[in-house]
């Protein structure tokens, strides 16, 4: 659940108060370039994306019906505009730019199998994936940002985990490094 | 193994792996860069400001949605009956009136809006999507963009090599985006050049057309009557109303029927000067969970695959080929296929028997070989003629006597009939990746991947389920794609069954061992210096009905040999319906 100022600011910023907007930018930030790093596979693309899915956050936020639900909202345009940049800006990103990495990491091997592992994975579990790590969001930070409770948050990063142990076997990392 | 030791070691190994600092933002700079976007914002704030002083209005839009509209649902009875009463009777009466001027009237207009009425005592069909609110059209791009009263939205754009179709479904809250390959050519330059062509292909489809001169309004209109029936049944009756003071279309009726089912919408043509050019400027919402499916035709693609579908063009188009496939060794198929580029023959026997054409390079040797097949082989026999619009089929089994059949083209995908050369070496590879794989890398080949999401039947039973499939391209042989890899979603049981929950394409979940796998093992040269496949083996991993013991695995292993005539004399009539066995 959002905070009472969370909720105040959501009201001030739609009110008028810009500056409260700018608040919610500053505190959701971290979160929204890891949902977009989750989809572009790029760190400066994903930095791009949380700030134009800011821009069209502003410009709907009199569509916004239930201010509590803020974040997860502002993280759905996120996703969306993620998803545009991968579409309009024709960057074969995914396995490609992971593969890329790989070859500038050549001899980092595991690190490879790692995010070739992360990027094999369905989507959600992708993006939860990188929402706990990129830049180690708490469960409580998760849980506010895609707007689904803890243990379903647990539940699903088990069997992301165990989809990319699966994974990471089938492709010869072996057992004692899991 | 201990499931606590194994998260902490993945646990870091993933941390090491991505994470990063948590980044800074700057709201200062942020403004600097978004200027327009506050001031949509600012001047959002004030209209909301002033509108709070408009109340009243807010209590006529309530009461216009409880009764008004009722009375315009019942005018919208009266003026459906008009329109049809006036094309019934004025028929003899109406002046002459020509459709180049409507033409010449909308040569303008690149966006036609219009507002759908439906008639109460609609009926319904059960599979017919809810009632439509408004649409548009447009041309340049050509779009169709539909909103449905329940807030559904559908918006379709169409471009040289692709179609992008947006569908939001408000009950998920999910906008689903799929990108599908087309060879089609959508550009249209107005209005009425689209109107017309979507009414000839429901024309060459068999709908009926006729052009009337009436009245409408008590003034001189024409009207155009389309009447067709679709793959499920349903007689569809369309008549589009033209103003003869403005020359541009201004009301239609729908009519769609089935026994015991109808439902007749009264549309209204206006002509904007603009209209929503993205799914949300139709109504779909910003927080819609977006799904996209399909894979999108990149430039870089286009511009990589060029040397391939040049290769593809450049093959001669007057030919014979000659196609012996070996099944397992103990069923045999040949087929004749001959083509000028437009039209095509194609005859084929199969019969139980492990047979092998003449161990020569003569094609006439061969082609009286295969021929004397055709008609001494006693099996199952298949002739298909296309003329380019309308395929003529006559079919054999064993004693049985020929069965024919006509069918218009447009209810067969294309590559139905097989032809020769374009499905055996340059099959149609429409959208795609280049990959790189030890395969390819090894044989100096070009890999394309593409990704094909499941297809259901009407209801809603799986028909096909989600592929990848892998194109081997060698430059060296004029580009001919020389080993194909297909990878099937694993689905069980499989054909046919209700699959509710099967999902769309996802990688992980596509087998490592390919189930289809074609292999050119030979290459010749035609007459014409043109390299083509002359040996092909297929290998084909999958489930095959067993009327014992129901579905099982199975291999099986396709030898296929091609023999190949690329300046061949074959006389016109051959191609003539009037030549299948009766």
């Amino acid at each position: 659940m959002p905070d009472k100022s969370e909720t105040r600011l959501v009201e001030a910023a739609f009110n008028g108060d810009i500056e409260s907007f700018g608040e919610l930018c500053r505190r959701y930030y971290g979160p929204m370039v890891a949902i977009g790093y989750s989809v572009l596979g790029d760190h400066q693309l994903a930095e791009d994306a949380a700030q134009e899915s800011f821009a069209r956050a502003l410009i709907n936020l009199k569509n916004l019906r239930n201010k509590t639900k803020f974040v997860p909202w502002l993280a759905a345009i996120c996703r969306n505009v993620a998803r545009d940049m991968v579409a309009t800006k024709v960057r074969q990103i995914s396995t490609k730019d992971f593969s890329q990495a790989a070859r500038n990491n050549n001899h980092d091997e595991n690190r490879r199998l790692i995010r070739r592992a992360i990027e094999q994975l369905p989507v959600s579990a992708k993006e939860l994936i990188v929402l706990r790590y990129y830049n180690g969001l708490s469960y409580e930070e998760i849980s506010s940002v895609l707007g689904i409770s803890r243990p379903t948050i647990n539940g699903r990063l088990t069997r992301a985990k165990r989809k990319m142990a699966k994974y990471l076997r089938r492709n010869g990392f072996s057992e004692n490094r899991l | 193994m201990n499931a606590d030791r194994n998260n902490k070691k993945l646990d870091e190994l993933i941390s090491k792996t991505i994470s990063r600092d948590k980044p800074q933002f700057d709201f200062d700079k942020w403004k600097q860069a978004h200027k327009e976007e506050i001031q949509i914002y600012k001047s959002q704030i004030t209209k909301r400001q002033i509108s709070h002083s408009a109340q009243p209005l807010h209590a006529l839009r309530i009461i216009m949605k409880s009764k008004i509209s009722k009375i315009g649902t019942a005018a919208a009875v009266i003026i459906a009956g008009i329109l049809l009463s006036m094309i019934v009777l004025d028929k003899t009466v109406a002046p002459a009136f020509g459709m180049a001027e409507v033409m010449a009237a909308m040569a303008k207009a690149e966006w036609m809006h219009m507002t759908w009425e439906y008639d109460e005592l609609n009926t319904g069909f059960e599979f017919i999507e809810p009632e439509i609110r408004e649409s548009w059209t447009s041309v340049n791009p050509k779009r169709n963009i539909t909103v449905y009263n329940n807030g559904k939205v559908n918006f379709t754009e169409y471009s040289k090599d692709e179609i992008k179709a947006q569908q939001y479904d408000v009950e998920t809250n999910v906008l689903t985006t799929r990108y599908i390959p087309t060879s089609k050519n959508y550009s249209y330059t107005t209005i009425v050049g689209m109107i017309l062509g979507d009414i000839a292909e429901l024309e060459k489809g068999g709908a009926r057309v006729e052009y009337i001169d009436s009245f409408y309004d008590g003034n001189p209109a024409k009207i155009i009557n389309v009447d067709t029936v679709d793959g499920n049944g349903v007689h569809y009756k369309k008549s589009i109303v033209v103003d003869v003071q403005t020359h541009l279309p201004k009301r239609a009726t729908n009519i769609s029927e089935k026994p015991g089912k109808i439902t007749t919408a009264n549309i209204i043509f206006d002509y904007p000067q603009t209209g929503p050019t993205d799914i949300y400027e139709a109504g779909a919402p910003h927080d819609a969970e977006v799904k996209i499916i399909g894979q999108r035709i990149t430039p870089e693609f286009l511009e990589t695959i060029k040397p391939y579908r040049a290769a593809r063009e450049s093959l001669p188009q007057q030919r014979i080929v000659v196609e012996v496939a070996n099944e397992n060794e103990n069923h045999s198929v040949v087929s004749v296929i001959y083509t000028n580029g437009i039209k095509e023959r194609f005859e084929q026997v199969r019969y139980v028997k492990n047979d092998t054409p003449p161990g020569t390079n003569d094609f006439n040797t061969i082609l009286d070989w295969a021929n004397k097949a055709m008609s001494d082989e006693l099996g199952t026999h298949g002739i298909q003629l296309n003329d380019g619009t309308i395929v003529y089929c006559a079919n054999r089994d064993y004693f049985n006597p020929w069965t024919s059949q006509k069918v218009s083209r447009l209810h067969y995908r294309v590559g139905f009939i097989p032809g020769g050369l374009i499905d055996r070496g340059w099959p149609i590879i429409r959208t795609g990746m280049f990959v790189e794989n030890d395969y390819a890398i090894n044989n100096n080949l070009l890999c394309i991947e593409t990704t094909s999401e499941p297809r259901f039947t009407g209801d809603s039973k799986l028909a096909e389920a989600a592929e990848k499939t892998l194109y081997y391209i060698d430059p060296e042989h004029d580009y001919m794609c020389v080993r194909i890899e297909s990878f099937r979603h694993p689905v069980f049981p499989p054909h046919g069954n209700p699959a509710v929950n099967v999902p769309v394409f996802d990688p992980i979940d596509i087998p490592f061992e390919p189930y289809l796998v074609t292999e050119v093992v030979q290459f010749s040269l035609t007459d014409t210096g043109h390299w083509y496949p002359s040996w092909i083996i297929t290998t084909n991993k999958q489930s095959w009905s067993d009327p014992g013991s129901g579905w099982e695995m199975r291999e099986k292993t396709f030898d296929i040999r091609l023999y190949i005539d690329t300046s061949p004399e074959f006389p016109d009539s051959i191609f003539d319906p009037e030549s299948l066995p009766q």
